[in-house]
C-alpha cells in the first residue's frame, strides 16, 4: 500500500465531507475563470496585426509583429503626459483618500451621541451609490463658472474673479482627490468600523485605568489592532493603484471632467485605450497599453505584498 | 432523515413548478405567435415589414420614424423602421466588432470599417440577389462610396454630396458651413455697427465686452469653435492647392500661426471663455447662447439650425432676437472637401435583406430623395421650372417654426444631394436670410477628392491622421488661452515639434498622392 495512495483517498473523504462548501469555492473558481482569467487569452492581440474584420480567430491567425505596438507606444508623443498624470493622479489619490476613511472611522468609532454617529455615518456612506455620471454633472452646477461655489466665493469677497475649476489644468488632480474622497471616503470607513468593533474592549478599559487617555488608546490599542485589515485594505489599494486606489475611479474621472483645457493633467493611460480600442478601432494597439499598465500593476502588488509581509507579517499571499 | 425527505419532497415540487411555469410561457408565447400570424393574414394589405436602424449620431434630433414623410416612406416601400440612436461613439465600433450589426446602419463614421463584404452587403449585391435598383444615382456618388472599400465595390452612398455643376448651378443658399450667430437685440442696443471685415468683427467683441460686462462676448462651446476665424483667414482643415496639386494638413497651412494668435488676443482680452470653449457637448454648448451667456456664438450655417436656435433663445427671453453673421473673409469662402457624411448599410445580419433592398431603393431614386426632403408633391411642394421646389404655405410655416424634424421628420432620408437639403431650409425664405447665405456661396468650389483620399482608419497614414487630429484638440485649447505671448510662442514650438514626431510629413506626402489617385476615380 503506498503512501500516496492513502493521502489521495483521504483527500477526496475531505473533500466528500465538504461537499456543500465546496460547490461555493467551484462557483467563485468557475466565475474567475471564466471573467477574469480566459480573456487573458486576448492578450496575444497586443503582440498581432489584429483586425477587427479578421473576427475573434484573427487574434491568433493574424500577423505576429512582436513588440510593434509596445514601441509605439513609448515612442507616442503622449506616451510621457499619459504615464505621468497616470501616476500622479493614482499616487495621490492612494496618499489622500487612503488614509482618509481610516482616520474617520476611528473617529465615529469615538463618538459618544450613537445617533449621531448613524446619522454621520450615513451621510458619509450615501455618495458611494452615486454614479460618477451623476457626480460629474454636480460637480459642474457646484465648480462652474456661475456655480455656487464661485458665486458665494465672489459675493462673499473671498474671490474676485470666478475661478475655472472645471477647465484649469492646474486643478484637476485636486478636483479628482477631492471628489474621490468626498464620494468614497465613507464608505470604506465601513470595513475599518467593522475591524475597529472587533477591538477587544477590555484591553481599552485596562489602557483607561492605567491613566492612558483617549489619543494614546487610539494610537496604542485601536490602530495597532487593525493593522491587518488595514494591511490587507492598502495591498488590494495598491494592486488597483493606476485603476484609483480604493474607489478604482480614474477612468469614470478622466472620462468624464477631462475636456481639451485639462487635458494634460487629465488624460491617464486608461482613458487612452478606450479611445484608442474602441473609439478608433485599433484594438491590438490598445491592448498592448492596456498590458503594460497591468504588469506595472503586477509588479507593485508582488513589491507590496513582500514588503508587508517582512515588516508587519501580514501580507495577501 | 425526516429533513432530508422534507428537502427532496421541496426540491421536486420547485422543479415541477419552474417546468409547469416555462410550458405554460412556452404555450403563451406559441398561441401569441399564431394570433400575430392570423393578424397578418388578415391584414395582408398594410403589412409593414419591420426593419432595426441604428443611428450613429448621439445627436440625433428624433428617435421614432414617424411624421409625414416617414409616412410617405412607409407607404411607398412597405417598410417601417425601429430605430435605436447611439448613446455614445465608441457603441459602434463594440458592435462591429462584437458581429452584433442590426439590420441597417446610418452612421457618419466607421464608413471605411463597415464598407466590407465581412459586415455589409455591397449594393450590387442588393441589386443581385434581393431586386434593388439605383438608376438614378450619379457616377460621382458611387465613386465616392467606393473609395472606402478595398474591394472596389459600394456598401453605402453617402448623402449631401453635389457635383461640380450641382454646386454651380445651384440657385439659392450656400454649402453648410460654420458660421457665427448673434443676439441682434443686443446689436440694436449698440447701434448695429457694421461688421463687414475681420477687423470690424474685433472692435465689436471690445465694444460688447464693455458694455455687457456680464455676458461672454464671443461663446466658443460645442463643436464649431473657432472654424469660423479659421475660416475667415484661410485656414482649413485641408488646404489643397489646385494649381500646384500640394495639400497641407490644417496646421502645417500657411496662416495657423497669425489665426491662432488671433484667437489667443481674444482670450487675453476676455472675449472668449475657457470654461465654455472646453464644453464640447453640441446641446450643451449652445446652452450658453440660449441662456444669454453670449453674445455671439459659433455654430452651422443651417435654416434650421437659425430657426432651432432663434426659437430656443426666445424661450427664455422673449425679447431676444438672434441673427446669422455674413461672411467677413476678404477672399472667397473655403474650398469644400464636401463628399458626403453619411450612409445607410444593411449588415450581414439583416433580418430582411430583401425589405431593406425595396427601402433602399426607393430611398436613392429622384423621387425618393426628394420626398425624403420636401414632402408630397403637389400637397407640401410643387417643383418649379428652375428645379427649385415651392414650398406650400403649411410647410413654411412649420419651417419658420422650426418644427420641421417634429410635424416632417425629414431626418430618415437616408439619401440625399447637398442641394436638396439647401432647397427645403431655403426655398421661399425671409429674403434678408437668403441674402445672408448668399454671401456663403463668394468663389466656393468643392473637392470631394480631399474627403476620398483621407487614409483609412487602420491604415499607418489614418494613425497618423487620427494622432493629429488628437494633438489639434489638446494644442489648441493650450494655444488659445496661453497666458502670455511667450507661452504661446514655446506651445506653438512644442506643438510643431509634435506633430513633426507624429508624422505630419508623411500624412501630407500621402494625401498630395492619394488625391491624385482620388481624382482619377472622379475622372478628373
Amino acid at each position: 500500500m503506498s503512501k500516496g495512495k492513502v493521502t489521495g483517498c483521504k483527500y477526496f473523504h475531505a473533500l466528500k465531507k465538504q461537499f456543500s462548501l465546496q460547490i461555493f469555492v467551484w462557483v467563485g473558481l468557475i466565475y474567475l475563470f471564466v471573467f477574469s482569467y480566459l480573456p487573458m487569452v486576448g492578450l496575444v492581440m497586443g503582440f498581432k496585426d489584429y483586425d477587427i474584420v479578421d473576427g475573434v480567430w484573427g487574434i491568433f491567425t493574424s500577423e505576429w509583429v512582436g513588440l510593434k505596438y509596445f514601441k509605439e507606444f513609448v515612442n507616442d508623443v503622449m506616451f510621457e503626459r499619459l504615464v505621468r498624470n497616470t501616476i500622479a493622479i493614482s499616487v495621490l489619490k492612494m496618499i489622500f483618500t487612503f488614509p482618509m476613511p481610516i482616520i474617520f472611522a476611528v473617529m465615529l468609532s469615538e463618538m459618544r451621541s450613537l445617533k449621531y454617529k448613524k446619522l454621520v455615518q450615513t451621510c458619509s456612506y450615501l455618495p458611494h451609490f452615486i454614479s460618477w455620471v451623476v457626480v460629474a454633472g454636480i460637480s459642474f452646477h457646484f465648480f462652474s463658472l456661475k456655480g455656487i461655489i464661485n458665486t458665494l466665493l465672489v459675493n462673499t469677497r473671498l474671490l474676485q474673479e470666478p475661478i475655472s475649476y472645471l477647465s484649469d489644468k492646474d486643478l484637476y488632480w485636486a478636483m479628482a482627490v477631492f471628489l474621490d474622497v468626498w464620494k468614497e471616503m465613507g464608505w470604506w470607513t465601513i470595513v475599518f468600523l467593522a475591524a475597529i468593533a472587533g477591538v477587544n474592549h477590555e484591553l481599552h478599559e485596562a489602557a483607561a485605568i492605567d491613566g492612558a487617555g483617549r489619543l494614546k488608546r487610539i494610537w496604542h490599542i485601536t490602530l495597532p489592532s487593525i493593522k491587518p485589515t488595514v494591511v490587507i485594505v492598502l495591498i488590494l489599494a495598491i494592486g488597483n493603484l493606476f485603476g484609483g486606489g480604493l474607489s478604482g475611479s480614474n477612468f469614470e474621472q478622466s472620462y468624464l471632467l477631462g475636456n481639451s483645457m485639462n487635458s494634460e493633467t487629465s488624460d491617464i493611460i486608461q482613458t487612452y485605450v478606450y479611445e484608442v480600442g474602441l473609439s478608433q478601432g485599433r484594438y491590438a494597439y490598445a491592448t498592448a497599453v492596456g498590458l503594460i499598465q497591468s504588469v506595472i500593476s503586477l509588479i507593485l502588488i508582488l513589491n507590496c505584498n513582500f514588503i508587508s509581509k517582512k515588516i508587519s507579517g501580514s501580507s495577501l499571499f | 432523515m425526516k429533513k432530508r425527505i422534507l428537502a427532496t419532497f421541496l426540491s421536486i415540487i420547485m422543479v415541477v413548478t419552474m417546468g409547469l411555469t416555462a410550458c405554460s410561457d412556452a404555450k403563451g408565447e406559441s398561441s401569441r405567435t399564431e394570433d400575430d400570424g392570423k393578424e397578418n393574414t388578415e391584414g395582408s394589405e398594410t403589412k409593414m415589414d419591420t426593419l432595426e436602424v441604428f443611428i450613429n449620431m448621439s445627436w440625433y434630433p428624433t428617435d421614432k420614424f414617424e411624421g409625414i414623410i416617414p409616412n410617405l416612406i412607409k407607404e411607398a416601400t412597405g417598410v417601417d423602421l425601429n430605430v435605436t440612436i447611439a448613446t455614445s461613439n465608441e457603441q459602434l465600433g463594440v458592435m462591429i466588432s462584437s458581429g452584433e450589426l442590426p439590420d441597417l446602419i446610418y452612421t457618419d463614421s466607421e464608413i471605411d470599417r463597415l464598407s466590407n463584404s465581412k459586415f455589409c452587403y455591397s449594393y450590387s449585391e442588393l441589386e443581385e440577389l434581393y431586386g434593388a435598383s439605383f438608376e438614378d444615382l450619379g457616377d460621382e456618388a458611387i465613386a465616392i462610396a467606393k473609395s472606402y472599400s478595398e474591394d472596389g465595390d459600394y456598401y453605402t452612398v453617402l448623402n449631401a454630396t453635389a457635383t461640380s455643376d450641382d454646386w454651380e448651378n445651384m440657385k439659392l443658399g450656400a454649402v453648410g458651413q460654420p458660421t457665427i450667430m448673434y443676439r441682434s437685440d443686443l446689436m440694436d442696443e449698440l447701434g448695429n455697427p457694421k461688421i463687414n471685415t475681420l477687423e470690424d468683427f474685433v472692435e465689436v467683441l471690445e465694444l460688447c465686452k464693455t458694455t455687457f460686462p456680464d455676458m461672454v462676448p464671443f461663446g466658443l462651446g460645442g463643436v464649431y469653435k473657432s472654424q469660423y476665424i479659421k475660416n475667415v483667414m484661410g485656414v482649413t482643415n485641408n488646404i489643397y492647392d489646385g494649381a500646384t496639386g500640394e495639400y497641407y494638413y490644417e496646421a502645417s497651412a500657411p496662416g495657423y500661426k497669425e489665426c491662432m494668435q488671433l484667437m489667443n488676443e481674444f482670450a487675453l482680452k476676455g472675449y472668449i471663455e475657457a470654461e465654455y470653449y472646453a464644453n464640447e457637448n453640441d446641446g450643451d454648448g449652445k446652452q450658453y447662447f440660449y441662456n444669454g451667456d453670449c453674445v455671439f456664438f459659433a455654430d452651422y450655417l443651417g435654416y434650421n439650425d437659425y430657426t432651432v436656435i432663434r426659437n430656443n433663445v426666445q424661450s427664455v427671453n422673449p425679447a431676444a432676437d438672434v441673427a446669422i453673421l455674413p461672411w467677413i473673409g476678404e477672399g472667397g469662402v473655403p474650398m469644400g472637401s464636401n463628399a458626403g457624411w453619411a450612409g445607410c448599410f444593411v449588415s450581414r445580419n439583416c433580418s430582411n435583406p430583401e425589405a431593406a433592398a425595396r427601402l433602399l431603393t426607393y430611398q436613392l431614386s429622384n423621387e425618393g430623395r426628394q420626398a425624403g426632403m420636401w414632402g408630397r408633391e403637389g400637397i407640401d411642394y410643387t417643383l418649379g421650372d428652375d428645379g427649385v421646389p415651392i414650398f406650400s404655405e403649411e410647410f413654411k410655416e412649420v419651417r419658420d417654426n422650426g418644427e420641421l424634424v417634429e410635424v416632417y421628420n425629414y431626418r430618415f432620408s437616408f439619401y440625399f444631394t447637398a442641394i436638396d437639403e439647401i432647397y427645403m431650409n431655403l426655398s421661399g425664405g425671409n429674403q434678408e436670410i437668403l441674402d445672408i447665405f448668399a454671401t456663403y456661396r463668394k468663389g466656393y468650389q468643392n473637392y470631394p477628392e480631399l474627403a476620398m483620399a483621407r487614409p483609412a482608419a487602420s491604415t499607418d497614414e489614418g494613425v497618423i491622421y487620427t494622432k493629429l487630429e488628437e494633438l489639434k484638440k489638446s494644442y489648441e485649447a493650450k494655444l488659445i488661452f496661453a497666458a502670455s505671448e511667450t507661452e504661446f510662442e514655446s506651445t506653438y514650438a512644442e506643438y510643431m515639434e509634435a506633430l513633426e514626431q507624429t508624422g505630419l510629413q508623411q500624412y501630407n506626402d500621402y494625401m498630395t498622392t492619394s488625391i491624385v489617385e482620388a481624382r482619377k476615380l472622379l475622372g478628373k
